[in-house]
C-alpha cells in the first residue's frame, strides 16, 4: 500500500495532478474523518481537509520518506486541524497516569467494557477527554498501527501504548452506571 | 508464553504482522484472561469503526474547490537525485522539468518552423527556399529564448528561489529550448532537401551561424535587461540584414553586418563566449531582478 503511496506521490512533487486526485481518493475520507474528530465540526473539518491536500501539493517534494505515506498526511492533517481549532491547546493528560501499565488479570473495567452494549460504549466514547478519542480514533477508526501513531503525535512508542490502555480504562470508566452494575453483576455470578 | 497484553489491541486493530498475529491468534483461544482483553479491544474497536465509518465522505464539490486551488500553485522544481548519485543523474530530471515549465510558445514557434520549412521547398523557387529558411530559422530560435529566458513568467521568481544554482537552471533552459527549435530546424532543412536541390549541409550553413549568434545575443540581453529588450534588439539586427542591399540601409553599415551572419568559426565563438559570460554572471543578474521588485 505504501508503495503505491510513495509512487503517487512522487509524481505529485513533478506536478502530476493525476495522482494529486489519486491519492485525495484514497485517503481524503479517512482524514476528513480525523479532522472531524479533532474538531467536532464538519465544516472546518472540510477546510482543514482542503489546506491537507493544498500543503501536500506545494510540499511534496519535501516528504523525506522516513514514515510512510499515510502517517505523513495524517501529520499534515492534524496540524492543519488543530490550527484551526478554536481551543489549540490539546487537552494534555495528568503525568500520573503515564506509566501504570495494565496488570495481568483482567481487571472489573476490562470485563465491564467487553461485556457493554454497542451504545453503551458510544455514549462512553462522547464522554472521554480529547486526547484519549483521539488515539483511539487513530488506532481503530484510522487503522494506524502503534508506530506511525507515534510519529503522528510525536510523542515515543511506548507513551501511545500506555495511552491506549488508559483511554481504554476511562472508556470503561465512562460506562453508564446501568450497564457496569449489570455486566458485574454478571461477572460475579459467572 | 506470558500474555502478550502489549498487542492484543494491535491483534484487533489488524496491525500486527501475520506471523506475530497468527501466534497471538493461538495463545489468545487459549487464554481466558487474554480473550476478555481481546473482547474488551473489540468492543473499542467496534465503536471507533462504526464512528469513524458514520462520517459521510468528502462532498464532490471540495475535489473541485481543490483543483481550482492548486491549479495557480506552481509545484517548486525539486532537482534531488536519489542519495548515492551524480550529479549528471541529476540532468533528466532537471531537462524534464525546464521542457514542463517551457512557455507553449516556443512549441507553437518549433512547429511553425517546420511548416514553412516544408512550405519553402514546395511553393518556391530552390534558390529562395534555402534563403527563407535561413531568414526565418534563426528569428524563431530569438523569439524562443526571449520568451523562455527573459524571466517574466511567474515561475522565474519562485525558480530564482529554489536551491538549485540560477546559472544550472538558466543553461537548462536555454538548451531545452534552444534544442526544441533546433531540431525543429534540423527537420525542416531536411525536409526541404529532400524535395528541392540544395543539399542539406548547405541549407543547414545557411541558418546554423546566424541562429548561434542571434539566440545567444538575445539570450545575453534577456538575463540582462528581460524579455521585451531583448526582443527590440533581435527584431532591429534582423530587420537590418533582411534590408540590407535594398538600399534602404546604409551600405556601409549592411557590409559591417555582414560577416556576423554567416557559419564561421569567430561567429560560433561569439555566441559561445557570449552564453559563458551571461551563465557567469547569471546569479547576480537574477537576483538583482526579483529584490527590486519586492522592495518596491
Amino acid at each position: 500500500m505504501d508503495d503505491t503511496d510513495r509512487a503517487l506521490l512522487r509524481r505529485v512533487a513533478t506536478g502530476d495532478e493525476r495522482a494529486f486526485e489519486e491519492l485525495y481518493a484514497r485517503h481524503g475520507h479517512a482524514l476528513l474523518a480525523y479532522a472531524e474528530r479533532l474538531l467536532g465540526d464538519r465544516g472546518r473539518a472540510e477546510e482543514a481537509l482542503q489546506d491537507t491536500f493544498v500543503a501536500v501539493w506545494q510540499g511534496a517534494g519535501a516528504f523525506e520518506g522516513r514514515s510512510t505515506v499515510r502517517t505523513w498526511l495524517f501529520g499534515i492533517c492534524r496540524r492543519q486541524a488543530l490550527a484551526r481549532a478554536r481551543d489549540r491547546t490539546v487537552p494534555h493528560l495528568p503525568v500520573d497516569v503515564a506509566h501504570d501499565l495494565p496488570a495481568a488479570a483482567p481487571g472489573p473495567e476490562t470485563v465491564a467494557l467487553a461485556r457493554a452494549d454497542a451504545r453503551a460504549v458510544g455514549a462512553a466514547l462522547a464522554r472521554l477527554p480529547a486526547a484519549h478519542r483521539e488515539i483511539l480514533h487513530l488506532m481503530f477508526g484510522a487503522g494506524l498501527g502503534q508506530r506511525e501513531i507515534a510519529a503522528v503525535l510525536g510523542i515515543p512508542v511506548g507513551t501511545v501504548k500506555s495511552r491506549l490502555f488508559h483511554a481504554r480504562a476511562a472508556l470503561a470508566r465512562a460506562l453508564p452506571v446501568t450497564a457496569l452494575a449489570g455486566s458485574s453483576g454478571e461477572g460475579r455470578t459467572s | 508464553m506470558t500474555h502478550p497484553t502489549d498487542l492484543l489491541a494491535d491483534l484487533v486493530a489488524g496491525t500486527l504482522a501475520d506471523e506475530v498475529a497468527s501466534a497471538v491468534t493461538t495463545h489468545v483461544a487459549g487464554c481466558p484472561t487474554c480473550a476478555e482483553e481481546v473482547a474488551a479491544w473489540g468492543r473499542v474497536a467496534d465503536t471507533l469503526r462504526a464512528e469513524a465509518a458514520a462520517v459521510a465522505p468528502p462532498p464532490v464539490g471540495l475535489l473541485d474547490t481543490l483543483r481550482a486551488r492548486i491549479a495557480p500553485v506552481v509545484v517548486l522544481p525539486v532537482y534531488r537525485a536519489p542519495l548515492g548519485t551524480r550529479a549528471i543523474a541529476r540532468l533528466p530530471g532537471l531537462l524534464i522539468h525546464q521542457l514542463r515549465l517551457a512557455p507553449r510558445l516556443v512549441w507553437l514557434v518549433a512547429a511553425a518552423l517546420v511548416a514553412s520549412g516544408v512550405a519553402a521547398a514546395l511553393w518556391t523557387p530552390d534558390a529562395v527556399s534555402g534563403h527563407l529558411l535561413a531568414a526565418v530559422a534563426p528569428f524563431a530560435a530569438a523569439l524562443a529564448v526571449a520568451g523562455a529566458c527573459g524571466g517574466t513568467d511567474p515561475t522565474g521568481e519562485i525558480v530564482a528561489a529554489s536551491p538549485t544554482s540560477v546559472r544550472t537552471i538558466l543553461m537548462a533552459r536555454l538548451a531545452v529550448v534552444l534544442g526544441i527549435v533546433f531540431g525543429a530546424a534540423v527537420a525542416a532543412s531536411l525536409a526541404a532537401a529532400l524535395v528541392i536541390r540544395i543539399g542539406p549541409g548547405q541549407l543547414l550553413t545557411a541558418w546554423l551561424g546566424p541562429m548561434a549568434l542571434l539566440s545567444a545575443i538575445t539570450f545575453a540581453l534577456s538575463a540582462l535587461l528581460r524579455t521585451g529588450p531583448a526582443l527590440g534588439v533581435a527584431t532591429t539586427l534582423w530587420g537590418l540584414r533582411a534590408l540590407a542591399g535594398s538600399g534602404l540601409v546604409h551600405n556601409g553599415l549592411s557590409a559591417a553586418l555582414a560577416p556576423l551572419w554567416q557559419t564561421t568559426v569567430p561567429t560560433l565563438v561569439v555566441a559561445v563566449a557570449l552564453v559563458a559570460g551571461t551563465v557567469a554572471l547569471a546569479p547576480r543578474l537574477r537576483s538583482a531582478g526579483p529584490r527590486q521588485h519586492y522592495v518596491g
